[in-house]
């Protein structure tokens, strides 16, 4: 027990580290940064639609009010914040270390591999402006509807955000895996966002059996759609279960396939 | 000779195409899925609010316009403002100045070249789509709004690219120009109607956004097959579309020739 305890502090100061480099050399090479900024803040104005809409209908949308959707996109923009932020540049990077070979070097570290390909690197200026423009667009929903300011309302909240963020972090590195057997395209990271895209609207707006699939067996909709419904009080006692399960199979699952891969990886030649 | 040279160029940019087959067909993943979304959102909407036509467009009308905008959005689509970017800052912008080769004509062929095979395919699938709506879900595609649709697509095609083309004249005086095209794409996505149709952002601003050339890239000729517009209309719409082109050209050309004035070929 007391390992696993100096282990988890040993790789939450490693995860300081990377995160303290990454912002370092953002600062120092700025453009990147700026073109980041530059291009979550456009998709920002999309997402905003996206809230707009049920207002200019005026109608609420399969029982979600204008409040209530405003939430949830605001939701969506944290989510796409995040995930954006911590692991989208690591994930698209992988297909290209396996096929240089520049990850012989990772092999040899100290460390976890999976852990330090999957966050090395930190995306300040894809998370600033989506965290920023999210939570505005939470507070304002949250007031709208009255919904309680308390501990368990807000801290419930942030839990399945966190949720969200390891339910996004399994569904999205899975395809990047595939780069351990075949010649990686940038098909797969377009079929990846599009996939996390359908999370523009709640999912109370797609067929039940669209809802099935994307809840249990790939579960896309539990990243953004569990804090609104939790807040709101449509969460039943079974998907908070599901919420806490669905993170630690998914991890299962993709350490299992990590090992697997990772049998597979025969250098490319340098 | 110049001819012939052109002619490979455009066969060129129909092999560059074909040569990625694998990538493409799971990039059709990426063409598929938002429409899904689209559907659903505007099917739950219409269902929900129980009105006939919500910010303009009947149920039947949006599902056109749907699948049209993003069918129309495919066709257009540019991208090889990144390649342009390349060429001036790493200085393959120079072979093409030595050569008796007129750079505008080269993109312009390869762009056309490249397109004509996902052309095909994508006015088959659009086709295919239209056909059923109108006969499973009797939705009212006539032939008449399809020939209308296809006489603004060429328009849309050129304005696009033009648009493009002055875009990446940018690259001249920016060296990290990829993250501003980016950017500038998502707003031209947003305001030339393929997100949602312009009409959702009110009267005032949809008028404004209207006289933009945006407008006449996607909202305009998808608006020619759902059937919105009168025949005057459909008429100036595509005045409007040539004359956006002209005065675009115009400032690609200013912007070319005095970004290859400061153009330096550094290696290449």
């Amino acid at each position: 027990m007391q390992m696993i305890w100096k282990e988890a502090k040993r790789y939450s100061r490693i995860y300081g580290r990377f995160m303290k480099f990454s912002v370092m050399s953002q600062m120092e090479y700025r453009t990147n940064f700026i073109t980041a900024f530059l291009i979550e803040t456009a998709y920002l104005l999309i997402k905003l639609l996206y809230a707009i809409l049920p207002y200019q209908v005026g109608t609420d949308i399969n029982g979600w009010s204008p409040d209530a959707i405003l939430l949830y996109v605001g939701v969506f923009t944290i989510m796409s914040g995040l995930y954006s932020g911590l692991f989208f540049t690591n994930f698209t990077q992988l297909p290209d270390k396996v096929r240089t070979g520049s990850l012989d070097v990772l092999i040899t570290k100290p460390i976890s591999l999976q852990f330090a390909v999957t966050l090395r690197q930190f995306e300040l200026g894809y998370t600033i402006p989506n965290v920023l423009g999210g939570s505005v667009m939470v507070a304002i929903g949250w007031s709208r509807m009255g919904l309680p300011v308390d501990f368990y309302h807000i801290g419930g909240f942030i839990f399945f955000i966190a949720i969200g963020v390891l339910v996004a972090y399994s569904v999205f590195l899975l395809p990047q895996l595939l780069a351990f057997w075949t010649v990686q395209t940038t098909g797969v990271t377009d079929m990846s966002n599009s996939v996390f895209e359908t999370n523009y609207v709640p999912m109370a707006v797609y067929d039940r059996i669209i809802q099935r699939l994307g809840t249990f067996l790939l579960p896309v909709f539990v990243i953004c759609n569990f804090p609104p419904m939790f807040v709101m009080g449509g969460l039943s006692a079974g998907m908070v279960w599901w919420a806490v399960l669905a993170p630690i199979w998914l991890l299962i699952i993709i350490r299992v396939i990590w090992r697997y891969a990772l049998r597979h990886y025969s250098s490319a030649s340098q | 000779m110049p001819n012939k040279v052109y002619r490979k160029i455009l066969h060129m940019g129909i092999q560059n195409e074909m040569e990625y087959r694998t990538n493409y067909w799971i990039q059709l993943v990426s063409f598929f899925v938002p429409m899904m979304t689209q559907f659903f959102l505007w099917l739950a909407i219409f269902r929900s609010s129980g009105q006939g036509t919500i910010v303009g467009y009947t149920f039947q009308e949006m599902l056109i316009y749907i699948i049209m905008a993003a069918v129309t959005g495919k066709l257009v689509a540019a991208g090889f403002e990144y390649e342009i970017a390349g060429d001036i800052k790493e200085g393959g912008l120079g072979k093409f100045l030595v050569q008796p080769l007129n750079y505008f004509a080269y993109r312009i062929l390869k762009f056309l070249g490249a397109k004509a095979v996902q052309s095909v395919l994508v006015i088959i699938f659009a086709a295919v789509v239209l056909i059923w709506l109108r006969i499973g879900l009797h939705v009212p595609v006539g032939w008449d709004s399809a020939l209308r649709y296809l006489i603004a697509l060429p328009g849309a095609l050129l304005l696009n690219f033009v648009i493009y083309y002055a875009l990446s004249g940018i690259a001249f005086w920016l060296t990290e120009s990829t993250g501003l095209f980016y950017t500038l794409s998502l707003i031209i996505y947003i305001a030339s109607g393929s997100v949602f149709p312009l009409t959702i952002f009110g009267v005032t601003i949809a008028k404004i956004l209207g006289m933009l050339p945006f407008s006449y890239i996607v909202f305009f000729p998808v608006n020619m097959i759902t059937g919105k517009l009168t025949t005057t209309e459909a008429i100036t719409g595509i005045g409007m579309q040539w004359l956006w082109i002209a005065v675009i050209l115009v400032v690609a050309r200013w912007v070319w020739s005095s970004g290859v004035r400061r153009y330096v070929a550094v290696g290449g």
